[in-house]
């Protein structure tokens, strides 16, 4: 390949990586600008921070907790994250934040309350999708933490690869990576064949 | 599997697909924020009870300190109480000895005092007084006394105890005097003692 191919493709390839990204930039700029209006005291400004973050949030607790406390969970989270808003020093890493406090809020959970069993197809008796559903969403659960974090923003919340490192902070190529090995421990675990 | 419909949804995979249609029944719903509070109060921490033992332990371990420092200290005060009143009771035997000796040394050339305590007696001192006197008159005369104390039997008062260290002071300030007398006395003597020899 001649050299003015290359440095052409390369310079193609910049291109596409600088388009690509200018987008997510400007929308971590408008999430930083909600966090100072909300530090300000705009409450409307914390419900649009709501609507933005609550499936990633909600993911990221539904991956851990039993899926009947997550509601409480995701609350007391924005809750505990806008008493707290004034300690965050990086207002572009909201995201970020909202989902280690997340975490946090799970490990707590278990910490204060003695773990349960949900109740199983037999008890419940409720129809063969729901048996299913909770069947996949268990095994996910039982994946390691960082795959089954992925995973459930992904199957669960239905949000795209590149939203996943968006909002959670992680790097595009980790995110990447978890979804694939995630998968495929999933497949594993429900004993489908490739 | 195909990793494009995992990653940005492109390239339908039926198998992920199924999965994700399954797993939506547990998406989260849209639901209203949390309602805030009137004004941001700070996160009240729960002490846990790891604190209060902490918290008990480094209260005992002080508590211990204090005692234990407490207790030495006046065990060393009671220390330091018996050899003061073994010195009261030895020392104004000691000074008077000291103070008529002084006067008889313009007649009798005393060198050396041993002053003895019994042995018997729990306060059992021996006290050296020595006294500069010239070396010729050293080798002459040597005497040795021992005095019996008595086991003190009333402690001083306050009164008695300063006039006591008053006498000590005084004492003291006559005792250099007599020393500072008697060294001009032996260089005056040594000089006189040269002169004569170079005659």
């Amino acid at each position: 390949m001649p050299e003015s191919e290359m440095t052409g493709n390369l310079f193609l390839f910049a291109r596409s990586e600088t388009t690509a990204t200018a987008p997510a930039t400007e929308k971590v700029k408008a999430e930083a600008r909600l966090v100072e209006r909300i530090c300000v005291g705009d409450r409307e400004a914390f419900g649009e921070l709501y609507k933005i973050f609550a499936p990633v949030v909600h993911g990221i607790v539904l991956a851990r907790v039993p899926r009947d406390e997550v509601a409480d969970i995701v609350q007391e989270v924005f809750l505990a994250a806008y008493k707290n808003l004034h300690t965050l020093r990086d207002k572009n890493a909201v995201g970020a934040w909202l989902a280690m406090i997340a975490r946090n809020r799970a490990v707590e959970f278990y910490r204060q309350t003695k773990p349960t069993e949900e109740l199983s197809e037999d008890f419940s008796g409720k129809d063969n999708s729901q048996t299913e559903a909770r069947e996949i969403l268990k095994a996910v659960r039982a994946l390691p933490e960082t795959y089954k974090e992925t995973l459930v923003l992904r199957l669960v919340e239905g949000m795209t690869g590149q939203e996943i490192a968006e909002r959670t902070g992680l790097t595009p190529e980790s995110v990447r990576v978890n979804l694939h090995r995630g998968m495929k421990l999933l497949r594993q675990k429900l004993g489908i064949v490739e | 599997m195909k990793e494009n419909y995992l990653w940005d949804k492109t390239d339908a995979d039926p198998e992920i697909q199924r999965l994700e249609n399954a797993l939506r029944m547990f998406r989260y719903k849209e639901t209203a924020p949390p309602a805030l509070p009137a004004k941001i109060i700070p996160f009240e921490r729960k002490i846990s009870p790891r604190f209060f033992r902490l918290a008990f332990a480094f209260a005992a371990c002080a508590a211990f300190v204090i005692v234990s420092l407490g207790v030495w200290m006046q065990f060393s005060s009671e220390k330091i109480e018996v050899a003061k009143d073994s010195t009261e009771t030895t020392a104004p035997h000691v000074g008077k000895k000291v103070s008529d000796e002084i006067a008889d040394e313009k007649t009798d050339d005393l060198i050396v005092k041993n002053v003895e305590v019994p042995k018997q007696s729990a306060e059992q001192k021996i006290i050296k007084v020595r006294k500069l006197v010239p070396a010729t008159v050293r080798q002459n005369k040597t005497i040795a006394q021992n005095v019996q104390v008595k086991k003190p039997t009333v402690k001083l008062t306050k009164d008695e105890k300063y006039a006591y260290d008053q006498l000590m002071l005084a004492l003291s300030i006559t005792s250099s005097k007599l020393k500072l007398v008697e060294e001009k006395i032996y260089d005056v003597e040594e000089t006189k003692s040269i002169l004569e020899n170079e005659r």
